[in-house]
């Protein structure tokens, strides 16, 4: 590692930490603007009572000492207790979301990149054939459908009319996060596919190519060996933003499978304005992101030594 | 010969341009005629000349698929504008209420309430409810008009917005150049890795609670989602745009016009507004163009949760949204919405691709 390129990491570790700043910040203040408090609910509570409550919470400090206090936590993942879930840490509501969210990403992120690369590639081989065409409407269609429709046409279809899946999450196991997956995985598989498709045509038009065929290597050699290894490096570095977009993105999923997984912990958190819950939710999937992005940055210059760091 | 020495042959004044000249010095005294109409397109090698738009319009037209999504967006734009003066029913309208029927709420497409089923007998006509009514006893057609026209608007207006502020920024980022550039392109490059989703449900539940409560006019009209959208694409999408046009901006300054149009007095603002934008300008639009079907997927699956325009407004997203709590027994309140913003999308989505391949000469395979 040479300096140029620790100068580059530091310099990106500088834009996360900043990126996050940025983000708990709008966030502290956006949340401001709610009228009411966590506190104000239909049965009305007593002056001390309510009193006692803020001083719990450090609602009572100044406006600006909250905001620094919030800054601190976020930095250092300490979130406190639930403002609404009675008794419960932040982070053990995080833990429990991350636990059903968590392995659904993963899987979708697993069953996108198997699919995208390979359908990609087969499109790119056979242009201009009808398998090429076939793939290529279908993910254009596949792009067009918003996932709550992909849900809810997937829900109606094959756990309601047909009941081949469970649907509770809960105790139904892993066959019920099967129809979930698959709305998940559909739209980046998609991208995916088309992204892989026009770098292996880049890729197959190249000069090497054309000179390892020449030189007697075989179609599939060159197509695993050459053109491959070339044409899988954007997908590869898409791979981390994607698993922290499809973890942030399955809210809506989660919100019509009844999943009980952060994309809900996160819409129930600032509709109820628990400002501990919004805070730990905000950061992590900040965090997730900011840090993805960054893995992945990294890894292109590790997967295309061409490319100069700026 | 010198000059004021008559001509050897006589000179028309009135010179006509337009018509190739006939007369050479060589022939003179010869017998000469007009070429025939045959020999002068056999001496016509050049083809007419095309500006770009022209040419590139040409190019999208020999693209069939988009085409194909071009007339239908039209054809379907059309049919909303025109089906919302003939059909005789108003998407917030409970028939229910009219005749307190109450066979009105949940009708199926092309099925008939008691009380229409009796003016029928009497020979009137009922104009059909073309997709059924709602449970409230609303015509359903007419909702998912409403909604498809709400859905449309959001995606032109959201794309004018990220049009409007991320060329302004951009060119003027990329004409400025130097430190201001740097400063303005490190605020992008922050803004650029922001988590959109985070903030859009962050923005869209903060206002939809104050909305709740607080009556800011045309806003709260509006509905949370939609002025959340407007705000979000003001506030995160314009970058990429912004990011687009300075890369346009910093190749077209170097060439000479600017160069001309600069050293005759033309104030940066001239040279961005006249010479700038303009030439940047078919990459802009396509790009905007692009913006679009993002919009109406966000819009979408905001009213989906909840938090989009406020009943009895509709859009299609909080249609399907309706629709899912009584999928089970009347799919269609689902289905309709749902597949129009499939097809809405597909089809701007298509077009886009199309327009992209064709006014971008860089990607002419």
């Amino acid at each position: 590692m040479n300096g140029k390129t620790l100068m580059y990491i530091l310099k990106r570790i500088g834009m996360a930490v900043l990126t996050i700043f940025v983000v708990v910040s709008f966030t502290f203040w956006f949340m401001q603007l709610i009228p009411g408090g966590p506190f104000t609910s239909e049965k009305s509570v007593s002056d001390t009572t309510m009193a006692a409550l803020k001083a719990k919470y450090g609602l009572d400090k100044p406006l600006f000492i909250q905001y620094l206090i919030y800054i601190w936590r976020s930095f250092t993942f300490d979130f406190g207790l639930s403002m609404k879930q009675i008794g419960m840490n932040v982070d053990d509501i995080i833990a429990n979301g991350m636990r059903y969210s968590f392995p659904m990403g993963l899987t979708a992120t697993v069953i996108a990149l198997t699919f995208g690369t390979f359908f990609g590639s087969i499109a790119a081989v056979k242009r201009g054939t009808w398998i090429d065409h076939v793939i290529m409407i279908g993910s254009s269609a596949s792009v067009a459908f918003p996932s709550f429709v992909i849900a809810t046409f997937l829900l109606y279809f094959f756990a309601l009319k047909l009941g081949w899946f469970p649907t509770d999450y809960v105790n139904g196991g892993n066959q019920a996060f099967i129809l979930p997956v698959i709305t998940l995985a559909l739209y980046p598989s998609a991208y995916i596919t088309r992204m892989s498709r026009s770098a292996t045509l880049d890729s197959l038009g190249s000069d090497y190519i054309i000179t390892a065929r020449a030189k007697g290597a075989s179609k599939t050699r060159v197509l695993f060996g050459h053109v491959m290894k070339n044409s899988l490096a954007p997908t590869i570095t898409y791979a981390g933003p994607m698993f922290a977009g499809i973890i942030t993105g399955s809210l809506v999923v989660e919100q019509i499978y009844q999943v009980p997984g952060i994309g809900r912990a996160f819409i129930n958190s600032i509709t109820g304005r628990d400002y501990s819950l919004v805070m730990g939710t905000t950061v992590i999937l900040t965090d997730l992101i900011v840090l993805m992005t960054l893995v992945s940055d990294l890894l292109y210059k590790v997967v295309n030594p061409r490319v100069e760091l700026e | 010969m010198k000059i004021g020495d008559k001509l050897p042959f006589p000179v028309s004044l009135q010179v006509d341009y337009d018509r190739p000249s006939i007369y050479h010095l060589d022939d003179y005294g010869k017998e000469t005629k007009e070429a025939s109409k045959d020999e002068k397109a056999a001496q016509q090698k050049m083809r007419p000349s095309t500006s770009f738009f022209r040419d590139s319009v040409k190019r999208f037209l020999r693209n069939p698929v988009a085409t194909t999504c071009f007339v239908i967006m039209v054809l379907l734009i059309l049919t909303v504008i025109i089906m919302t003066f003939v059909d005789p029913y108003k998407y917030d309208h409970q028939l229910t209420l009219d005749a307190y029927d109450a066979s009105y709420n949940h009708l199926f497409p092309f099925q008939y309430s008691d009380t229409e089923k009796a003016l029928i007998a009497q020979g009137q006509y009922v104009f059909p409810h073309i997709f059924g009514t709602d449970d409230l006893g609303r015509d359903y057609f007419a909702r998912v008009l409403c909604g498809t026209a709400v859905s449309l608007c959001v995606g032109f207006f959201a794309a004018a917005i990220v049009l409007i502020i991320g060329s302004i920024y951009g060119s003027v980022s990329g004409y400025l150049g130097g430190k201001v550039d740097l400063i303005m392109m490190r605020i992008v490059d922050v803004i650029y890795s922001l988590p959109d989703i985070v903030l859009i449900i962050l923005i869209s539940v903060v206002l939809h609670q104050v909305f709740l409560t607080a009556d800011i006019g045309i806003f709260t009209k509006l509905g949370s989602g939609m002025v959340s959208i407007f705000i979000v694409f003001a506030l995160l999408y314009w970058v990429g745009m912004a990011r687009l046009v300075r890369g346009q901006v910093l190749s077209l300054k170097e060439q000479e016009y600017v160069l001309a149009s600069r050293s005759i007095g033309g104030s940066p603002w001239f040279v961005i507004k006249k010479h700038l934008l303009p030439n940047s300008m078919s990459v802009i639009i396509i790009s905007a163009g692009l913006e679009i079907p993002s919009a109406i997927f966000t819009e979408s699956f905001l009213s989906f949760l909840g938090l989009g325009v406020n009943a009895p407004m509709a859009s299609l997203g909080s249609l399907a949204s309706q629709g899912e709590n009584s999928m089970k027994v009347y799919p269609y309140l689902l289905f309709i919405p749902a597949l129009t913003i499939c097809f809405i999308v597909l089809c701007l989505n298509l077009i886009g691709d199309g327009l992209r391949d064709a006014f971008d000469p860089r990607l002419q395979r």
